[in-house]
């Protein structure tokens, strides 16, 4: 990385011509492609914000290992049968909010950990692995937010060392272009476009500076947080610039450029792609997405706004939730069909080192517990094809997120208010 | 763990304080029986082992005055002895006069606690502007109201959004203000001349004869299909075409067309000067049914729209308006200005006139239709008057012209793009310092900025230039760098060396009353007085704070401490089906939410008792929400006082639509919503926060009373604790349907059988359950019907009422959470202001006057 740096900036600086740089951007990819002889491990995490229909969503508790009957609701992915596993009695025991599907789900925080403060959280799941998996890629983590996002709750679902919220992209489109477009600015204005950026960062600085004299203690604390996202942007346009010379890459199939006008299902879907290809040329190996709620609702024919079914009772609500979850099942389906279709270079596929899942905070309603937990791939070498209820009713799901993180590959002590990994998941 | 060192300092200070002021006892310690008593029926589930609800007791400090965190966890003892919660059921009761003994030391220390601690007022954590601060303050600086949709919303981190402690901020949201005040700026400075206003009149006729001459078409084509019907042999392609089966259509339809034709246009004389109107879209053979679109022909400005309309005799009172809305593209923003009621017969029209804005930036268009009732279910109308005329539902309102005359702009914005003239002999350097210091200065708030930073300002503007951007360009990006700097974003207040708190200058002061009473800066007269030192004088800051509330900017504190004191986000959570609730639509909604901040706004203004929000013999109402209480000869969106007739139900909070529909779920209404609502919010006596993980009672699936269906509140220990309390109080209300109609009888849909076929015209069962309101309060007073209950809250609430205002008040202008250590200063506004008649301004002074809002 240093050496890279170095050589950028030296180069940035002289009379060099185009081509030398992009070769030497090619040949930097290339060798790092070389390096790896095993396929990366990538992280997705789908979160549904309100939950789903239970009586339909989830499988007979009595109804356990690889033989189960899948219900309902998930039906549409009866293709991948073996390759998903759905869990049971996991939950957030800090989780008091039942609006809130999305805020805490990859985190476990406790919302109310600061006597006098309304509001805490703490680094998500996906950002433990960005930190390792995104030295290697362009992004160190991608994020998508639906456009409307009723049930997620405040935030995002991605959070930061410092427990602050990762805005997503706010569509398709967007992510469309974070991925494939701006190479056609020249190389000099995006280096003098990243320059500007940091003296403009110099500039507000010395301001926070000024302002920090005499402040008491508890808004030194509060300035904190300014200085640290100023300083998170100086990393990130460091980054950009260790990038500048690497052309962005193009699938081998190439996705096209979703319409502007997609909503709901039909968004999801061309994310899902765009999710797809982003492996296909490794921009970034950590992925979250906080589906869209009421237009998805809409995009499937049901007049109810997410909020309504998410209260679903008697027969119309309770039936457009069921085909609610059942559109995001065929979806999942999609997703994993895509991931299936795509081989690394040693053979395997990019299921096969995918640690997916798809869930929510919430039950359904308001409720808390038995967090819906739907899995899939062998990025973090579970056995998958299973329904698994967790004997303690009350399984941290942190545990889930501490097998992800060190099944990928990511050696940490801890994460949240885990107890533990869950053997379960690593034994056959 | 810096937190507890801190509060372990403050609480230090503030006992040798005590010491002198007040000469009481310095520490509120528990006798050491206590422990006794805590081994003998508390340990088995709250020991260093167990610490059930983790609480250890015995490592709980028996100084309660220790800290506050210690002082919670007593209060929390105090509130689960008292209400029973603790020991639970099936532990050792403990016996009546080791708790009745235990409880009144409790209760006695906690007190000396209190005044202990009170004295800390809490430590102010510097806040951010929160977005609805910060629109007001990009308002104030350049002259409109920018889109500020991109920012996050600040209310979703729970309490108030100006609890500095809660605003956080992360690298992205540098980015969004950063992006915001660019646009901002970018529409602000636009060195474009803005155009002068101009009007235009689009006449209503154009919109009918155009369906009259397209009535012409369709006889044509009638004609035409006629004649290839009656031979064989020519191809439909020679009649105009495609298929047999579209000939075929065009004459079966043909009929049901024209009687549309008929009776919309073709038979009306008024189709000659004007156009009918009618919402949503048809469902026979026009499609889309008219409404007048007027461009607007700048991005931006106030815009006056003046509509020469009548309504016909059969038209229905709710039917009888007009909606305005703005277009642009798919996004629909819908104002309440946007909404008249048309009074006027067709042989003498009335000129109705509404100011609208168009968002800045935004291309788009006014769209005026009549008003939508059945938004979900657009065509049952039409299939219902299909099978009586043939036709269609009756039109209820007839448009002469639309005439749209605009834009109007602020004088601040029309003068802002001069202020970037160089003066002549300028160099480009002194140029922008200029330009740049002042705006920098008065963003500031009147601080002066750091001379590094605007050095670093001016580098950087002459480093855009010399990269080759234009004057203008360079200067909006420094400008947009000063609006995301933090002198900008973050009420400072410096305290300075002191290790304690101190007094604020009064800059500060007037900074921190503006946020409080308006979200916004200070204007001039304020900041005027707070330069000559003036406004820390108690009738000097009492006079300015008259001011304030005068000002219309004062709707700012209204609007957005009411909607957060009252839980108001819940009134927009549920749809209502139009099948269940035909007299309800979105018009209904908007103005219910605005009665009650409007009726706030009237209490205040009129320094009124806040008694007067608990019962009142009048109501603040515009003209949609009187014809939803049915409330005669109320015309004009204006909100105006309205007097009750005797018996009313209206008058007052509890009487208000807005808070019946939060208390509902979209299909019924709830008890339980209702019942906590009040306790929340009337009483003062939140119950504890609705345990997650229990399953809602479903109600769907039978025909079941409201009553008989809580039942089961009260048969299962866990539930019947709190709802014993919350659900009589709700039943006191069931006499308001689920959008707060009043009913002498409960309707409950007799859900069909499973199997069904699910059809949308299937008539709907009803069951009729008589309703029974009546109830119990928390102290014991019992009533037998709503009005009961409303008297009952009037006369044994009020205290607990105006206590409830001041704890919300402390927290809303401090911006910090209420804490056990405001009690005293609590008691003190609460008290002040009943010396003063108990009016919103009373509450207000006191807090203003208090050492609290003073300190820094």
């Amino acid at each position: 990385m240093n050496k890279t740096r170095r050589q950028f900036l030296r180069s940035s600086t002289a009379v060099i011509a185009l081509p030398f740089l992009e070769s030497f951007g090619f040949r930097r990819f290339a060798s790092a492609a070389s390096q790896v002889t095993t396929p990366p491990k990538r992280m997705i995490f789908l979160g549904t914000g309100f939950g789903v229909t239970a009586n339909a969503w989830y499988p007979d508790k009595n109804d356990t290992g690889y033989d189960y009957k899948l219900p309902e609701s998930l039906t549409p992915l009866a293709r991948h049968k073996q390759d998903i596993s759905i869990l049971q009695h996991l939950e957030h025991a800090n989780s008091r909010d039942g609006h809130s599907g999305s805020t805490f789900w990859l985190t476990g925080a406790d919302r109310f950990a600061i006597p006098g403060r309304n509001f805490h959280n703490t680094v998500s799941v996906d950002q433990v692995a960005a930190a390792q998996f995104g030295s290697q890629t362009r992004y160190t983590s991608m994020h998508v937010d639906g456009s409307d996002l009723l049930g997620h709750g405040a935030g995002s679902l991605s959070w930061n060392q410092n427990g602050k919220p990762i805005l997503g992209l706010q569509n398709p489109v967007a992510l469309y272009h974070k991925l494939f477009s701006g190479d056609s600015i020249p190389l000099a204005q995006r280096q003098a476009m990243l320059a500007d950026e940091r003296s403009a960062l110099d500039t507000v600085l010395s301001d926070a500076r000024s302002v920090k004299r005499g402040l008491t203690q508890t808004d030194v604390e509060k300035l904190d947080e300014y200085f640290e996202s100023i300083r998170d942007i100086e990393k990130r346009i460091g980054k950009e610039e260790s990038w500048l010379n690497v052309p962005k890459k193009t699938p081998t199939n190439p996705v096209k450029e979703p319409s502007e006008s997609l909503e709901g299902a039909p968004a999801v879907e061309a994310v899902y792609d765009l999710m797809v290809a982003a492996m296909q040329v490794d921009a970034s190996r950590v992925f979250t997405y906080r589906l869209p709620s009421d237009s998805f609702c809409a995009s499937i024919g049901s007049s109810y706004t997410a909020h309504n079914l998410s209260h679903y009772a008697g027969t119309e609500r309770t039936h457009d939730s069921i085909r609610r979850d059942q559109a995001h099942a065929r979806l999942v389906a999609h997703l994993l069909d895509k991931l299936k279709a795509t081989t690394e270079a040693d053979g395997s596929t990019l299921l096969d080192n995918v640690a997916l899942t798809f869930g929510s905070n919430l039950r359904s309603k308001h409720s808390l517990d038995n967090c819906p937990t739907l899995i899939a791939g062998g990025g973090a070498g579970f056995k998958q094809g299973r329904h698994l209820v967790m004997k303690d009713e009350k399984t941290p799901l942190c545990n889930l997120w501490l097998s992800t993180l060190r099944g990928s590959g990511v050696n940490v002590d801890s994460f949240g208010d885990a107890t533990g990994v869950i053997d379960e998941l690593f034994e056959a | 763990m810096k937190q507890s060192i801190l509060s372990t300092l403050a609480v230090t200070a503030i006992i040798l304080s005590c010491n002198l002021s007040f000469g009481q006892s310095t520490k509120a310690i528990m006798p050491k029986e206590s422990a006794e008593l805590f081994r003998k029926y508390c340990y088995d589930c709250h020991d260093s082992q167990s610490q059930e609800g983790k609480l250890d007791l015995e490592v709980l400090s028996f100084e309660i005055s220790k800290d506050i965190q210690t002082a919670e966890h007593w209060d929390n003892i105090l509130a689960a002895l008292n209400s029973g919660e603790m020991p639970p059921e099936d532990a050792t009761p403990i016996s009546d006069k080791e708790k009745a003994a235990f409880l009144e030391e409790l209760s006695k220390r906690m007190v000396v606690a209190r005044n202990i601690l009170s004295d800390s007022g809490g430590e102010i954590t510097m806040r951010r502007l929160n977005r609805r601060e910060y629109q007001n303050t990009l308002e104030a600086l350049l002259g409109f109201r920018p889109d500020v949709s991109t920012l996050p919303d600040d209310e979703e981190t729970g309490g108030f959004d100006t609890a500095g402690g809660s605003l956080f901020f992360s690298s992205d949201q540098f980015e969004q203000y950063r992006e915001t005040a660019t646009r901002a700026l970018e529409y602000a400075l636009n060195s474009k001349a803005r155009p002068k206003p101009r009007t235009v009149r689009f006449e209503g006729e154009t919109i009918s004869q155009a369906y009259i001459a397209k009535a012409e078409e369709k006889r044509e084509a009638f004609e035409l299909a006629k004649a290839f019907l009656a031979q064989a042999g020519k191809p439909p392609q020679d009649f105009g075409f495609t298929t047999p089966e579209q000939a075929k259509n065009v004459y079966d339809n043909h009929t049901y067309a024209m009687a549309v034709y008929d009776l919309y246009f073709l038979t009306r004389p008024e189709s000659k000067t004007g156009t009918i109107l009618l919402p949503g879209r048809h469902n026979g053979p026009v499609k889309r049914m008219p409404r007048v679109v007027v461009e607007s022909w700048y991005p931006g400005g106030t815009y006056k729209l003046r509509i020469k309309a009548a309504s016909y005799d059969t038209a229905m009172d709710h039917e009888r308006y007009l909606q305005v809305q703005f277009q642009s593209g798919k996004n629909i923003f819908t104002t309440l200005d946007g909404l008249a009621k048309v009074t006027a017969p067709i042989e003498d029209p009335q000129i109705i006139e509404l100011q609208l804005q168009n968002p800045a930036g935004v291309k788009g268009a006014f769209r005026v239709k009549q008003r939508n009732y059945e938004e979900p279910w657009p065509y049952r109308i039409d299939i219902q008057w299909k099978a009586k005329n043939g036709a269609g539902r009756l039109p209820a309102v007839w448009v002469d012209y639309v005439e749209l005359e605009g834009p109007f702009f602020n004088e601040r914005l029309q003068q802002l793009p001069q202020l970037l003239q160089p003066d002549d002999d300028q160099s480009d350097e002194e140029y922008a310092r200029s330009i740049i210091t002042r705006f920098a200065t008065e963003s500031f708030r009147n601080r002066t900025p750091d001379p590094d930073y605007l050095d670093n300002l001016v580098r950087y503007y002459l480093n855009r230039r010399e990269a080759g951007d234009k004057p203008q360009k360079a200067i909006i990006d420094c400008l947009a760098l000063v609006l995301s700097s933090p002198s900008f974003l973050y009420l400072i207040e410096p305290r300075g060396d002191s290790e304690s708190p101190v007094q604020l200058s009064d800059q500060e002061l007037a900074i921190r009353l503006a946020y409080f009473l308006w979200s916004s800066p200070p204007d001039e007269s304020l900041m005027a007085a707070a330069n000559n030192g003036s406004l820390s004088e108690p009738n000097v800051l009492k006079t300015q704070t008259e001011r304030l509330i005068q000002d219309p900017r004062f709707d700012r504190f209204i609007s957005g401490f009411t909607h957060q004191w009252l839980d108001m986000k819940r009134i927009d959570m549920f749809d209502f089906s139009a099948f269940d609730f035909p007299e309800f639509d979105e018009s209904v909604r908007r103005s219910a939410r605005e009665e009650v901040y409007q009726t706030i706004r009237h209490v205040t203004i009129a320094d009124l008792p806040i008694d007067q929000l608990l019962k009142s013999d009048f109501v603040i109402v515009n003209d949609v929400l009187a014809d939803f209480y049915q409330l005669p000869d109320v015309n004009g969106s204006e909100f105006r006082k309205v007097s009750l007739p005797p018996a009313s139900p209206r008058g007052g909070l509890l009487g208000m639509a807005a808070v019946h529909i939060m208390g509902s779920d979209g299909l019924r209404s709830s008890p339980v919503e209702r019942g906590v609502w009040v306790l929340r919010h009337l009483l003062n006596d939140p119950p504890p926060p609705a345990p997650p993980n229990i399953p809602m009672l479903e109600h769907e699936d039978a025909a079941l009373s409201i009553r008989d269906l809580q039942k089961r509140h009260q048969e299962e220990p866990q539930c019947a604790s709190c709802h014993h309390k919350i659900d009589p109080i709700g039943y006191g209300m069931e006499n308001f349907t689920a959008t707060g109609l009043w009913r002498e009888m409960e309707a409950v849909k007799i859900p069909p059988a499973a199997n069904a076929k699910r059809s949308k015209k299937q008539a709907l069962q009803y069951k009729q359950f008589p309703i029974d309101p009546s109830g119990e309060l928390p102290r014991g007073e019992r009533f037998t019907s709503y009005h009961e209950l409303r008297e009952n809250i009037l006369n044994h609430y009020n205290d607990a009422f105006a206590r409830g205002l001041s704890e919300n008040l402390i927290a809303y202008a401090l911006g910090r959470p209420y804490a056990i250590s405001d009690h005293n200063f609590a008691t003190q506004i609460t008290t002040d202001a009943a010396e003063e008649g108990n009016t919103i301004t009373a509450f207000i002074h006191a807090l203003v006057q208090s050492e609290a809002f003073r300190l820094k």
